[in-house]
């Protein structure tokens, strides 16, 4: 509950800001809505609003899932065979060298203007920050509890899944919340470069019809996904780091 | 009996870099007694026992030891408890069984945890004990493993005194049938718990005669205080070069 006050605290300050700039500058609702007037549009485009919202979360949600089960399944890779670490880690660091905005629009003619281009960003996005968290953290292990686990005849697979995991959680807790506020980020460049439906479209429509209200209404809307899925995240990270004193501090 | 199975015999030299850390080494492990070797730090006995025991060394290592017979299995209990932390005392000493995928001897594991005082902290996590009782967590381990040889480096030196004459006594009641190799810094505790030990001086491995009588030995043993003595003299010559 004290958890839930604070971002209701951090929420009121935002808005009272937002509504004290509107005031004292005087600028007109095309320049910057009152949080009153996006309030309202918030409210009679409720229809339309829920629909692009379910198209830009499905996309959100299904990037994330993707990139987590790539991004760990990479770590682990690297893991157990040094020739993939050796090759493919620096080839990873390079798509990384490409900014995403320019992969956007051959993504769009490769795939389509669905929801797939969009999706496939997502996974884009939080791959690296996933694969380099989770492996950092299989590699970051007291190396006498890796012969210890040998002496004890530990094979690849159950030292993977009983000693190699466990201890790379924390790490790979990290790389997740900074996948949770990138995957949002992914979906809606994705919608920009090229779609009829999610919050990145409705931004771009809002826009060309100069409805800056619901424009902000959107952005409103992808700033509560990206909390709550942050928060999803971080209470997740809490469950399976439970055991460790380093990921909990007050 | 066949004579040549009561003891094996490892040989060799080891090197780091370009320098010796030891030469000629000649060491006698005697089964189901305790054999100690005492080093100053940095005398390279924690290498030679994950030599011993197999392990992967540092490329800056090259050992040349080689021991008459490999197909003894080992277990280690090191200064550093080696617990997983997100797993409760149980599951740690019975994690030997869980890696080979193999049923859970629970019964004897319990047992274990009996004889080493830790039965009302079956459940507990490591990070919720104290430093002897991880440490007693980690001999039911040890116990659990039921190897031929049991490696010990310096397992008792990040104890407190009481804790760890208490614990070299746990230790010796529970191990004192078993092969033991252990390595330290302390010539008392070596002294009291060994039936062969070994020194490391300037990149030998040289053997001490020890008291007559017979380990666990007593602190106001008379011979036990010479020989106290003698090894701390030659230790320190061998540390001010």
């Amino acid at each position: 509950m004290n958890y839930f006050y604070k971002y209701l605290f951090s929420f009121i300050i935002f808005i009272t800001i937002w509504w004290l700039i509107q005031y004292i500058t005087d600028s007109p609702s095309y320049i910057l809505p009152s949080p009153y007037r996006v309030f309202l549009s918030i409210k009679n485009n409720l229809n339309l609003l829920a629909y692009h919202s379910i198209i830009t979360f499905l996309e959100i949600l299904v990037g994330f899932i993707l990139g987590l089960i790539f991004g760990m399944y990479t770590g682990i890779l690297f893991i157990i065979s040094k020739s993939m670490r050796k090759w493919m880690l620096p080839f990873i660091v390079l798509t990384q060298a490409i900014p995403v905005f320019a992969i956007a629009p051959i993504l769009t003619l490769w795939i389509g203007y669905g929801i797939w281009s969009k999706i496939i960003m997502t996974v884009l996005i939080i791959y690296f920050p996933i694969t380099i968290a989770f492996y950092d953290g299989l590699k970051r292990i007291d190396p006498m509890i890796i012969n210890l686990a040998k002496m004890m005849g530990a094979n690849t697979f159950s030292m993977l899944l009983k000693i190699r995991i466990p201890f790379a959680l924390p790490q790979l807790s990290s790389g997740l919340k900074l996948a949770a506020a990138f995957a949002p980020m992914g979906a809606v460049i994705g919608e920009w470069v090229g779609s009829s439906e999610g919050l990145g479209y409705l931004m771009l429509y809002a826009s060309g019809r100069v409805q800056i209200d619901l424009m902000f209404s959107s952005i409103i809307i992808l700033a509560i996904f990206t909390i709550l899925l942050y928060n999803f995240v971080s209470y997740v990270s809490n469950i399976i780091t439970r055991w460790d004193p380093k990921s909990h501090i007050n | 009996m066949d004579k040549t199975n009561l003891s094996f015999l490892l040989e060799g030299s080891l090197k780091i870099s370009q320098e010796i850390l030891f030469s000629d080494v000649k060491l006698k492990i005697k089964f189901n007694k305790w054999t100690s070797i005492i080093g100053v730090s940095g005398s390279g006995k924690s290498t030679l026992l994950k030599i011993i025991a197999g392990m992967d060394l540092p490329d800056v290592f090259k050992s040349t030891i080689k021991s008459s017979n490999k197909n003894y299995s080992f277990s280690w209990m090191a200064q550093n408890d080696l617990l997983l932390p997100w797993a409760s005392v149980i599951n740690n000493v019975t994690l030997g069984q869980k890696l080979r995928g193999e049923k859970l001897d629970k019964e004897r594991a319990l047992s274990l945890l009996d004889q080493v005082g830790l039965i009302n902290e079956v459940n507990a996590l490591p990070s919720t004990l104290s430093g002897g009782m991880r440490q007693r967590v980690a001999l039911a381990r040890t116990l659990m493993e039921d190897k031929n040889i049991i490696l010990m480096d310096e397992p008792f030196s990040a104890l407190d005194s009481i804790t760890r004459s208490a614990m070299q006594k746990l230790t010796w009641k529970l191990l004192k049938d078993k092969t033991v190799i252990m390595v330290t810094h302390d010539p008392l505790e070596a002294l009291l718990l060994s039936n062969d030990l070994y020194y490391i001086i300037k990149n030998k491995l040289r053997s001490i005669k020890l008291p007559n009588s017979k380990p666990f030995r007593t602190v106001n043993d008379e011979n036990l205080l010479y020989s106290h003595k003698f090894i701390l003299n030659k230790l320190e010559k061998s540390y001010i070069r």
